[in-house]
């Protein structure tokens, strides 16, 4: 009697496993936990750089081109300008995707206008003298904002390939999520890295 | 006097007397208040900067768990499946 029960029990219709409801899609946790890594990659630069600065005698030092932080303090408006559109766009994603189209290219505009700023002041900046092994000065300011220049280019192409994407009808919630939390990291790392570095 | 004892007493005496300072600490070694402000706070934000995100991550979690009825506190370990 009891082993026909335990049959029965064996090939009984299973229970069906509550839903799980995700508190997050798995391609935004992904961003996070990369995200957190890259936030302390770039708190361990800061950190190098403040205490070679407390260290030295003079910073930055005598014969070194200064950085051009007017200049900058433009471009770095024209990166948050370019947060802020993608938050829009993700806002308009929501209503209506076809609609964001528009926000999230002039997003990625902002964006690599940012890049190309940066590029050029790089070239400036390589023909007044000041190279990589110039000086700690020097060295600090090409490995830090190149880093962030490493994340911008990347992110940028993550947004590039996320408005393709939206174009054609085949953006997902969850990969706006993911490229958006990308770029607003490298946004939002900038004003810290310049204050650091520039000023 | 044991070997056991012998010993006992020849470590302690090394322990004691054998230490010099070890200027294994940056903070310790340059005395200039601005360097030493400078490896502290460094020390403060690296220490805390994961510890907040983690943290912040977690109750982030918890309120939109909360906010929409999952509970997941409440279903237990048992109830979760695997990502197809």
């Amino acid at each position: 009697m009891d082993a026909a029960l335990d049959v029965a029990i064996a090939t009984g219709p299973r229970p069906e496993p509550a839903p799980i409801r995700k508190l997050l899609p798995d391609a935004v946790m992904g961003m996070v936990l990369f995200v957190f890594t890259e936030a302390m990659l770039f708190a361990g630069l800061v950190s190098a750089h403040t205490i070679v600065r407390a260290l030295a005698s003079e910073w930055p030092p005598a014969g070194q081109p200064r950085l051009p932080f007017r200049a900058t303090m433009v471009n770095t408006a024209a990166l948050l300008a370019s947060g802020a559109i993608l938050a829009v766009a993700q806002r308009t994603y929501r209503r209506r995707p076809s609609d964001a189209v528009g926000p999230m290219l002039l997003s990625l505009v902002f964006g690599a206008f940012f890049v190309l700023f940066q590029g050029r002041e790089w070239a400036a900046l390589l023909a007044e003298g000041l190279t990589l092994t110039s000086s700690p000065y020097a060295s600090f300011f090409y490995v830090i904002v190149g880093m962030h220049a490493l994340h911008a280019v990347a992110a940028l192409g993550a947004l590039g390939w996320a408005w393709l994407r939206l174009r054609a009808g085949r953006l997902s919630p969850a990969q706006l999520g993911a490229v958006a939390l990308l770029w607003y990291f490298v946004v939002l790392v900038w004003p810290v890295l310049y204050a650091r570095v520039y000023l | 006097m044991t070997v056991r004892r012998r010993v006992a007493t020849l470590v302690v005496l090394l322990l004691v007397l054998a230490p010099e300072l070890a200027h294994a600490c940056p903070g310790c070694i340059d005395l200039k208040t601005k360097n030493r402000v400078a490896f502290f706070v460094t020390t403060i934000v690296l220490s805390l900067l994961p510890l907040g995100m983690v943290g912040g991550m977690a109750v982030w979690l918890r309120r939109r768990a909360r906010a929409l009825g999952a509970g997941i506190g409440d279903r237990g370990p048992g109830t979760q499946t695997p990502d197809p």
